[in-house]
């Protein structure tokens, strides 16, 4: 063949890039980079200050790095040690804790006592201000004869004050008292295991151990029930799934995609020319990709893989041509048609990497790279391999010709622009969307039933409802911590909201301790001379339990979060503002279990009137970022598709419409269709509506470029047969992601390939 | 808090034990058997706490009322009037439940009072000594939290439980005496 020399030395170019390429991949893998299964590394780097960055995380962490299990078995003891034998042969664990000695105690007589006379519950405060101090004598009394009270003693504590501000700050549903922590559920009592994560919760080898472990354990203990929550589990759910469902279904795809092209073209070594792209392209793709973003995302290459559709059908166009050609065929007639297929794909997709969705831009980057890949390949090496040509593929191709020739000129311009009008007026009034965070939601129904029962038995959050408050110093946030504490106490009394965790409950500001101390005297002025004699006590001991108040250490809010005690409020506090400028201290008050369309209303309220209160409502805050991406992306791509149009218009003139119909008319198509039946469109819709897209595109264009070719329709019919495998079978994931793509390429591929169809001109005879 | 649980645990230690009728062989596990034996005692105590600090004392004294297998009631009379009731249902304090306390406590106590006494030797190490007629049980705490502010409790008694004493780790003493008002069968107190 003449001028295949440029050719030969730019195939060996193409050779050695790819061979380093794989050097370069591997080299990555062996070196730490690896796959993610992180659902929310999808999700954008939301735009806020590094503060509430920061905050997100701390506060997340006790439900990423740890897990808590309930447990019920007839034999509660024995079935728990059993469990906690396996979770720490596991290796999945590096602490448990199931039994009241699991967990280090500081000495609260230690740490609490100096300070007790400024530590008084609200309730207490308040009955010492009415005067209201009889009672407090009477309990004092009981409890200074019987010595149940925590360091109840004449001189340091006469009325108890430790043990009230203990009783009354920590109070826990957790019940300590017997051989193992339990709580309470509907009247019975559930063994509490809390455990702590040897590593990241989203390492797959973690997972795994950490879920067999329990597997195991429930096969060979059938009588116990368990209740999981913790972020380690739900990420197993949704990797095993999206592993599993990507494993089965792409498996299925490509088994029938091979079938369908070993039919058609009944020649191994053809096939083999038609996957040789693909496997270059995916390892182009793969390897760059990693080399960028040092990790892929699971549903990258779930995406990825997916891509199969556009990139083969440059291999398809090509070896059709040649097949049925023979002879006749020239690589220059189809270079025009191969290069804008390529541009107007790979312009589709790059402009996803424009948006701040970080798995979004890495999809974009794979996909660009894997089509770019297949291309050259197409181009550069198929050429250089022979073909061979079977009658079988010739009788197939014009049988195809001869349903084309039914379908064809059956869409004209003039009904073809009433219809996209009248689609365009439906998907205006009627198309609604959906940005909610449940798309993303991998997990079992089960397992979300077992994560509300216990964050709402255990007032456990996730940390996703905030308020976030700056102040000068410590004791100006104690202070506003405290003025926040009377409008959230009425909305949980009212019902509006589960609960709150603030540090002013643990540690009151100076300013409230001084008040305290004020009344604690107070009290003693009042109470204390009559409980001495009540107790057949000297009345000398007065004088020396009074100068006990004479200047009590205060409580310091550091002093408290450094110890054992104190280890779970450290999540509260972010301490001091990072940036030098500003000296300032920030810390956390987190709303547990259901806060209702009031208790938002208000919340926001709050944080508006209050200074240095900023209420952070993950949930709500990631789905208007879905929502304003899903918009974004629309906006973005329908720019590409107009400068893709214009660029087409250059080329083919009033036939445009004819290159732009398939496309166009296959997404207002599912856009109608998902009016029609209410299905409110997400991201993942709208992603999946860009493959179809690409793959109109590409029909539109080969269509045009050889118009009584029959080698351009069987490839286009081939191309979108085998997506539709592809795709067709994600439609029937449980992954709602991967359901919503397969669900919309389903029906778009369809739609491309019937439009193709019937939008091209009329003809009276098959010239070939 | 392990210091609130002890002070319930302890006190109904000493009534579960404050029924024992007679211990025929000096083992934990034959104290146990005896618990399980049915029937309502009642009767009086008097107790003493001793401040080691002050080198005093402050007295008290009430009626107790065990109803096998269903209810305690420590009713304090002097100082001061103070009712503590446990049953399946929860903790009583002056017939109010007790808000933060978990019914976890009372079904611990139950099982003590069934002559589950497998759960006290968890957390107790129980060495028992004498005979049937004069018997003494010796209680140290096993964990370390409550070693260090328990250091042990010692039951006496013959037919039945009549002193416990408890020392706690700063030198203080709680003493209570228990009088049966009958052997057995012991009417409502009144």
């Amino acid at each position: 063949m003449p001028g295949t020399t440029p050719i030969r030395w730019l195939a060996l170019l193409w050779l050695s890039v790819l061979l380093a390429c794989a050097a370069l991949g591997g080299w990555q893998l062996m070196h730490g980079a690896g796959f993610d299964t992180r659902v929310t590394a999808l999700l954008p780097e939301t735009a806020q200050s590094p503060r509430i960055e920061r905050a997100n995380a701390q506060l997340a962490a006790p439900f990423t790095d740890r897990f808590v299990l309930l447990l019920d078995a007839p034999d509660r003891r024995r079935a728990s040690d059993a469990l906690a034998e396996r979770l720490r042969a596991s290796g999945a664990i590096d602490e448990l804790r199931y039994r009241p000695g699991d967990f280090p105690l500081d000495s609260l007589i230690d740490l609490l006592g100096p300070a007790r006379y400024r530590l008084l519950t609200p309730g207490l405060a308040d009955d010492i201000a009415a005067g209201d101090t009889a009672a407090l004598r009477q309990q004092a009394l009981a409890t200074l004869v019987m010595p149940t009270a925590l360091d109840q003693h004449p001189l340091r504590d006469p009325f108890a004050l430790l043990d009230r501000w203990v009783e009354g700050a920590f109070s826990s549903r957790l019940d300590t008292s017997g051989e193992l922590i339990t709580l309470e559920v509907d009247g019975h009592a559930l063994v509490a295991i809390t455990g702590r994560l040897a590593g990241s919760a989203w390492t797959p080898a973690l997972q795994s151990r950490l879920t067999d472990a329990l597997r195991d354990f429930e096969a060979a203990h059938p009588d116990v029930q368990l209740w999981r929550s913790g972020m380690v589990f739900h990420a197993a759910d949704g990797a095993r799934q999206a592993s599993r469902e990507i494993n089965t279904i792409g498996l299925g795809s490509l088994l029938g995609v091979l079938t369908i092209l070993l039919l058609v073209f009944r020649s191994p070594r053809t096939l083999a020319t038609l996957l040789l792209p693909l496997a270059a392209g995916g390892l182009f793709a793969f390897s760059l990709t990693l080399t960028l973003f040092g990790s892929i995302h699971l549903l990258t290459l779930a995406f990825g893989g997916s891509l199969i559709g556009v990139a083969i059908d440059y291999a398809l166009h090509l070896q059709c041509a040649r097949t049925l050609g023979g002879s006749r065929f020239r690589l220059a007639s189809m270079l025009p048609g191969l290069a804008l297929g390529l541009v107007t794909s790979v312009t589709a997709y790059v402009v996803q990497a424009f948006t701040p969705l970080p798995g979004l831009k890495q999809m974009a980057v794979f996909a660009a790279l894997g089509l770019i890949g297949a291309w050259l390949s197409v181009v550069l090496w198929l050429p250089l391999i022979r073909i061979s040509c079977h009658p079988g593929t010739e009788r197939l191709a014009l049988r195809l010709w001869q349903v084309l020739a039914r379908l064809r000129g059956r869409l004209g311009p003039r009904r073809a622009a009433l219809l996209a009008v009248a689609a365009l007026v439906l998907v205006g009034l009627r198309l609604e969307s959906d940005d909610s965070l449940r798309l993303i939601n991998t997990s079992s129904p089960r397992l979300i039933e077992d994560e509300q029962l216990i964050q709402r038995e255990l007032g456990r959050d996730t940390g996703s409802l905030y308020l976030l408050i700056d102040a000068a110093d410590r004791e100006a946030f104690l202070e506003r911590a405290e003025t926040l504490a009377a409008p959230l106490d009425r909305l949980v009394a009212e019902g509006h909201l589960g609960g709150y965790s603030s540090l002013a409950e643990h540690v009151p500001s100076h300013q409230r301790q001084r008040h305290n101390l004020a009344l604690t005297r107070t009290l003693y002025d009042r109470e204390l001379d009559p409980l001495l004699a009540a107790a057949g006590l000297p009345a000398a001991l007065a004088p020396r339990a009074r100068a006990e108040l004479d200047a009590p250490p205060f409580l310091d809010l550091q002093a408290w979060l450094a110890t054992s005690a104190g280890e779970a409020d450290r999540r509260l506090w972010l301490g001091a503002n990072s940036d030098a400028s500003d000296s300032g201290v920030a810390g956390m008050i987190t709303l547990s279990g259901r806060a209702d369309a009031q208790a938002r209303t208000s919340l926001a309220e709050l944080a508006e009137q209050t200074p240095g209160v900023e209420l952070v409502d993950r949930v709500a805050r990631i789905s208007t970022v879905l929502g304003e991406l899903r918009r974004q992306i629309a906006l973005w791509v329908a720019g590409a598709l107009a400068l893709v149009a214009a660029l087409l218009t250059l080329r083919y003139r009033r036939r445009s419409w004819r290159v732009l119909a398939p496309a166009g008319g296959a997404i207002l198509g599912v856009l109608s269709l998902y009016a029609l039946l209410g299905v409110p469109i997400n991201l993942f819709h709208q992603l999946a509506l860009l493959l179809v897209l690409g793959i109109g595109l590409d029909a539109g264009i080969f269509m045009q470029e050889h118009p009584r070719a029959h080698h351009a329709w069987l490839a286009i019919t081939l191309s979108i047969l085998s997506s539709l495998l592809a795709f067709g079978l994600l439609a029937f994931s449980a992954t709602p992601v991967l359901h919503y793509i397969g669900m919309t390429t389903l029906i778009g591929l369809a739609g491309v390939w019937l439009l193709t169809a019937l939008v091209q001109r009329r003809e009276s005879a098959t010239d070939g | 808090m392990p210091f609130r649980r002890l002070r319930l645990l302890l006190m109904t230690t000493m009534l579960a034990l404050s029924i024992v009728p007679a211990a025929h062989a000096l083992s934990v596990a034959s104290l146990a058997e005896h618990l399980a034996v049915s029937g309502d005692v009642s009767g009086r105590f008097e107790q003493s706490r001793y401040l080691a600090d002050l080198d005093t004392r402050i007295e008290g004294s009430g009626r107790y009322r065990f109803e096998q297998g269903e209810r305690v009631i420590w009713q304090l009379e002097k100082p001061v009037k103070e009712t503590l009731e446990l049953s399946e249902a929860g903790i009583r304090h002056n017939g109010e439940a007790l808000q933060d306390d978990p019914a976890g406590v009372a079904t611990l106590i139950m099982q003590l009072l069934n002559g589950r006494l497998a759960a006290l030797a968890e957390r107790f190490e129980i060495d028992l000594q004498g005979s049937e007629a004069n018997w003494h049980a010796t209680l140290r705490p096993r964990q370390a939290g409550l070693a260090e502010y328990l250091e042990r409790i010692d039951m006496r008694g013959g037919a039945q439980l009549e002193n416990v004493q408890m020392a706690m780790a700063d030198g203080d003493r709680l003493d209570i005496h228990l009088l049966t008002d009958t052997a057995t069968n012991a009417s409502p107190g009144t």
